[in-house]
């Protein structure tokens, strides 16, 4: 059966086009659902939001013939983010540009295929982990020792175990981390791939 | 001189409202405002769209006297001291930002930002970012129809991952397929190309 669209163009208009759009999505998704889950302070709702942000990004990277189409999209999620009337403003902006860099870095090294998606899966949602540490404990001075506790009271609430346990706490907790990104690793390579088959791309 | 003047203060009154201190955020407004009747005192009239005022009493009054946990009171209206102390931030930061983007709407044409974000290197984001703007309601509409969609045909109840997955790969297709369509719109426009009408 004969493909019902051509084969994609590989021209600046194309790529300015993927990038303002999926930019704009990750961005709407950081405002709407980033904020929801700042409001409510849902616990680990940071790595639910990279999950969400890599099953927006990664896919449109296949489309896209730019080496830094990551971080561009990234920088429009930043500039949308901007315009968000919630309180907490700028530990997403942070983490928006981070995992715009290190995936655009993985996928650079690694080039478009399942086990790059499935690494930069890993990589960002784990990264997440750490960064209330880095940008609440060290920039906005709270103390990691304030954030650790936090992180551990949390991850006992959640996996029922004894605050006693804290490494067990914190190894579980990394673990179900990189677990969740190598689905929205997988899950992302998956629906680009499904799309490119259904839009006749090759 | 003072278009320049007015970028590099319209740039600094929004970076800053996102990135400075809460505490700070007072002093910031007052700068903004000074600005405002330094650069173009007749903006000040701008500030007065009721919209964005109801938007401000919504934040301010509203959300403090519904949500959250009411811990303090005033003429016998209870009210969340912490939700109060978030809606105020946010309102000065709204001020900030709407101050802002006042100052560049009124004053600067969108070939001038065009031609100095060029000079600045940022060619690619002249039409990027307004795509990423613009976007948002079209991806709300598609999001809303997909859900609609999803709904008539029996929901999320059944094989819940299998449908969600289906979901995904539908609003992923939707986006696609949006982006196709404009990079044919911005290379019709490049070219000059217009469509001629249908006879």
């Amino acid at each position: 059966m004969e493909p019902l669209q051509q084969p994609p163009q590989k021209n600046r208009s194309r790529n300015l086009a993927f990038i303002g759009i999926f930019g704009g999505i990750w961005g709407i998704t950081e405002i709407t659902a980033g904020s929801y889950i700042h409001a409510f302070n849902i616990p680990f709702g940071g790595a639910f939001m990279s999950a969400m942000a890599i099953l927006i990004f990664l896919p449109g990277t296949l489309f896209i013939d730019d080496k830094f189409a990551i971080i561009k999209i990234g920088a429009v999620a930043c500039f949308i983010k901007i315009f968000s009337i919630g309180s907490i403003i700028l530990p997403p902006l942070i983490s928006i540009a981070v995992e715009a860099i290190v995936s655009n870095i993985i996928i650079l090294l690694f080039s478009k295929n399942i086990f790059s998606f499935t690494l930069t899966g890993a990589v960002i949602v784990t990264y997440t982990f750490f960064h209330k540490f880095i940008a609440q404990g060290i920039l906005f001075g709270r103390g990691i020792l304030i954030m650790y506790i936090e992180v551990l009271n949390a991850g006992s609430k959640m996996l029922g175990i004894n605050i006693q346990h804290a490494f067990v706490i914190i190894f579980l907790l990394i673990i179900l981390h990189i677990i969740l990104g190598i689905i929205a690793g997988i899950t992302a390579f998956s629906l680009a791939n499904q799309a490119k088959k259904r839009l006749g791309y090759k | 001189m003072k278009i320049k003047i007015l970028i590099y203060f319209t740039f600094i009154l929004i970076i800053s409202a996102v990135i400075i201190p809460y505490s700070f955020l007072i002093g910031l407004t007052l700068f903004g405002f000074i600005g405002l009747l330094i650069l173009d005192r007749f903006a000040v009239k701008e500030l007065g769209n009721m919209k964005f005022w109801i938007f401000v009493f919504i934040i301010l009054i509203f959300i403090p006297v519904t949500i959250g946990e009411k811990d303090a009171s005033f003429s016998l209206i209870k009210y969340s001291s912490k939700n109060l102390l978030l809606g105020i931030q946010m309102t000065l930061r709204s001020i900030c930002i709407y101050t802002g983007v006042v100052l560049i709407t009124r004053n600067i044409s969108i070939k001038r930002i065009t031609h100095f974000l060029e000079r600045m290197g940022f060619s690619e984001s002249i039409y990027v970012l307004p795509i990423g703007l613009n976007v948002v309601p079209i991806v709300r509409k598609n999001f809303f129809q997909i859900v609609t969609i999803f709904r008539l045909r029996g929901g999320f109840r059944r094989n819940r991952i299998r449908n969600l997955y289906k979901f995904l790969l539908a609003l992923l297709i939707n986006t696609i397929k949006m982006s196709e369509e404009l990079a044919q719109i911005i290379e019709l426009n490049k070219n000059n190309k217009k469509p001629s009408p249908v006879k």
